[in-house]
């Protein structure tokens, strides 16, 4: 069987697929149209080789790169192989004895753009694409280190998925590296289609509601982890870089907190923060204020707050759950709907129907307030995962605290913070750098320090070798 | 990356095993006697804390050059296996039954400010689910529940009290000398309830050697633990004295709550229990996961059939009392004597050890 029949026996007849036999010389090229660069295989493979056919070559390899002048070439035999390659973009060059690979790539790329869910104020604007090639060159334009290393994986059986996993080998440590490497080694799947199906694969406690590894879509972002020491997972077709190992402050940092004075940056933490306990805590403590403990408020508030109460048939409880639920349709609705209408239909809903709420006398008007500033906080939290676990959380805690007032709260805030100390990422504690009491990190936690003081790398992540590299930019070079 | 039993760690552990519950429950009982010389016997138990201190970090050293497979210092340096068995039993048994009273005396507490009638057994369930939680993570994630808690606690605990120094009367310290040195005398038997916690010490510092927090560090964060742990339960006494004075101070269940109580019309009585909760929550993981610790290491049992066992028991302890003076009539005499007798034993054991010569431990 000659090998073109052969490399068509492994794809089946699809449209796409064209076979160009090349006049007298014996040569056919296939490519699959809707995976190549047209105007590059037509100048630079197809028109050479037409224009020369009657050289009949006695070493392929040799007589293709001198007709070509292409540096991508290589030989092989294996029809199989060639028909991956074929799936990859490449154009393969059919000959009587084997197979010759030329790279003519040419897929739609989208052009960088800024990310929608992480903008900044005084930051870079470009995020990733779905290409791999666009995104490694995002980073290597700004990161140009030759210790940068980028090994490669493929997963999916049948999508053949690219994963890149990134590091700087001098200080990224070797025994979050190895574990790395082997949780990626263990990935077994059919088809893998964005970087949110390989996180669940990887993560390291997939019964915990709080997300183990970060994503993110800001490439200054991704250098940040890489020189802080921790490694990026890039997904060929996901605009989303995986940064591990990841801890629980990491998702309450955004680059302006770099880009902006210390004394700005803090304070945006700190209201970051305030934002974070509001969302979780502020429909709870309502309840256990009014329902448990009125004598922790001011007596005027609590008649104030028993005024706006009359008439309301519901529980307190309910009334909190049934708003809390609303928000949550609204904003799920929101994100279904095209995006222009989405935004208008969850501003206008949520303000219709608190209205219609309050007039109709199912809640009261303070419920809405504490409602609008739950979700408030919530969306003052950089990153969607954390912000919608934090939603989350909200629910079981509203319960506790209708049955044991404050106390539930409180235990319910002691059992959360137990749950977050048994997580790891990659062997990192979730809780740190506060669980190991790695005092020289807390100046990037809850607050960031001046960036004089903030001359280490962080200790959270170090390995033995990066011990001596700790000073930023004073590194041997 | 940095290794979480560091010398930080060992600073922060041993001012939680010392602090016990943080309810400061024996307050009363010590100024009902000393009045205002209770800092006396408050002076006796310093140097008694800062010496069992040194005397733990010591044996621990040496425990360590002996045998490294050593769950306590008893098996790490007895001779007589037998012995070292018993008295790691004895520890245990002493570990379940403060653990009940820490947890029983909390939910006492509980009930007094925030819940008077929700049931005994439904709180100490509730409790109970953050140790079971804890112990399928391990000690490293008991220890980073210690670790995160340790200064938002503090730090909320110290500012409450500093505070409650708005209403106080200075004058109340006065007479700083005794008028009867038989009435001081009489406290210091007392000290003996606030010395459980070194016996935890005799099981989780020997880890934090093991992960090779050397013995001078290990030495100095102790010293640190145990004067920061004195100085609070100082700072709680003073307060104390100075809001109340020794003769009403004496007279209430829980003085320290009294105290937050006073200011701003009752408000922030409740929001105390979120210091003390969690210095609570901290005293029963310690002392459950310690006797945890002894039960594996000697039955050699899987996980499941040892927490079981040991978290029903510490349930059954904390529900069977019918009321809080009946915790303090049975149990507090159980660990102020077992609790006694071990020390004995780990001062008899340093005296034994330092007259053979003792081992360098670096």
């Amino acid at each position: 069987m000659k090998p073109t029949q052969q490399l068509m026996q492994q794809l089946h007849d699809a449209y796409d697929i064209v076979v160009r036999p090349i006049p007298s010389s014996g040569l056919d090229v296939v490519f699959i149209s809707t995976m190549v660069d047209l105007t590059r295989v037509e100048e630079r493979l197809l028109g050479p080789l037409t224009r020369n056919p009657s050289k009949r070559p006695g070493n392929i390899e040799r007589w293709l790169r001198d007709t070509l002048q292409l540096g991508e070439l290589r030989l092989t035999r294996d029809a199989r192989e060639a028909a991956l390659k074929l799936l990859d973009g490449h154009a393969v060059i059919c000959f009587p004895k084997g197979y010759v690979l030329v790279n003519v790539q040419g897929l739609q790329r989208r052009l960088p753009e800024e990310p929608a869910a992480e903008m900044s104020i005084r930051g870079p604007r470009d995020g990733f694409t779905e290409s791999l090639d666009t995104n490694v060159s995002l980073i290597r334009s700004r990161l140009r280190d030759r210790r940068l290393v980028i090994q490669t994986f493929e997963f999916g059986q049948r999508t053949r998925t690219k994963v890149l996993l990134l590091y700087l080998e001098d200080l990224a440590n070797p025994n979050i590296v190895h574990e790395a490497v082997q949780r990626l080694r263990r990935v077994q799947v059919d088809g893998l289609l964005d970087s949110g199906g390989l996180e669940q694969w990887i993560e390291d406690n997939p019964w915990s509601p709080y997300p183990q590894i970060q994503s993110t879509e800001r490439p200054d972002k991704t250098i940040s982890a890489l020189l802080e020491g921790r490694l990026a997972i890039l997904v060929g077709g996901s605009p989303f870089a995986l940064l591990v190992p990841t801890v629980m402050v990491s998702f309450f940092q955004t680059s302006d907190d770099y880009s902006q004075r210390w004394i700005s940056g803090s304070a945006i933490r700190i209201v970051r923060i305030f934002a974070l306990a509001l969302s979780v805590f502020s429909p709870s403590l309502y309840i256990a204020f009014t329902m448990y403990n009125p004598e922790l408020l001011p007596t005027n508030l609590v008649i104030q707050l028993a005024a706006t109460r009359e008439g309301i048939p519901l529980p307190i409880v309910f009334e909190a759950a049934f708003m809390e639920f609303m928000v949550e349709l609204l904003r799920e609705a929101g994100n279904r709907m095209p995006q222009q209408m989405g935004q208008s239909f969850t501003v206008v809903g949520g303000l219709v129907i608190g209205d219609i709420a309050v007039q109709a006398g199912i809640v009261s008007p303070m419920m809405v307030v504490v409602v609008g500033l739950t979700a408030l906080g919530a969306f003052a939290i950089p990153n969607y995962e954390a912000a919608f676990v934090t939603r989350m959380i909200r629910f079981p805690m509203l319960m506790a605290t209708s049955v044991f007032g404050i106390m539930g709260t409180l235990v319910f805030a002691l059992l959360l913070v137990a749950h977050l100390s048994t997580l790891k990422s990659f062997g990192v504690p979730y809780l740190s750098p506060f669980a190991q009491l790695a005092y020289v990190d807390w100046l990037d936690t809850l607050v960031k320090g001046p960036t004089q003081w903030s001359v280490l790398r962080p200790a959270t992540y170090w390995s033995p070798r990066a011990w001596q590299l700790r000073r930023r930019g004073g590194w041997r070079g | 990356m940095l290794k979480q039993r560091n010398a930080n760690a060992v600073a922060v552990l041993t001012f939680e095993l010392i602090i016990g519950s943080g309810m400061f429950e024996w307050i009363p009982a010590w100024l009902g006697r000393a009045r205002t010389a209770v800092w006396i016997p408050l002076m006796v138990y310093v140097a008694v804390a800062v010496a069992l201190s040194q005397i733990m970090v010591y044996l621990v050293c040496q425990g360590r050059v002996r045998r490294a497979q050593a769950v306590t210092v008893f098996d790490a340096l007895l001779p007589q296996q037998r012995v070292a068995e018993a008295l790691n039993v004895l520890m245990l048994l002493v570990f379940l039954v403060n653990a009940a009273m820490v947890l029983r005396m909390a939910i006492h507490l509980i009930k007094y400010v925030a819940l008077p009638d929700t049931p005994v057994l439904v709180l100490v369930v509730l409790g109970m689910l953050i140790p079971l939680q804890l112990f399928f993570g391990g000690f490293d994630a008991l220890l980073r529940y210690e670790l995160a808690l340790f200064w938002p606690t503090v730090i909320i605990g110290v500012l409450m009290l500093l505070l409650c120094l708005e209403v106080s009367d200075v004058a109340n310290l006065l007479p700083l000398w005794p008028i009867s040195w038989r009435a001081v005398a009489c406290t210091l038997p007392e000290i003996l309830y606030l010395l459980p916690g070194f016996l935890l010490a005799a099981v989780y510092l020997p880890v934090f050697h093991a992960a090779g927090v050397e013995a001078q560090p290990m030495r100095g964060m102790v010293l640190g633990g145990v004067l920061a742990a004195v100085a609070l339960q100082l700072l709680n006494v003073a307060v104390v004295v100075v809001d109340f004075g020794p003769f009403e101070g004496a007279a209430l269940n829980w003085p320290i709550v009294e105290a937050v109580r006073m200011q701003h019309g009752g408000r922030w009585a409740v929001l105390f229990l979120l210091p003390v909760l969690s210095a609570v929550s901290s005293a029963v993981n310690l002392y459950l996961y310690a006797g945890y610790r002894i039960a594996v290491f000697h039955t050699r049992a899987r996980r499941i059939w040892v927490i079981g066992p040991l978290m029903a028991a510490v349930i059954a302890l904390s529900v069977i009392p019918e009321s809080f003076e009946q915790v303090s009539r049975y149990y507090a005499p159980v660990v102020e004597g077992m609790g006694g007798v071990l020390l004995g034993i780990v001062i008899g054991l340093w005296m034994w050890t330092v007259w053979k010569g003792g081992v360098h431990a670096g």
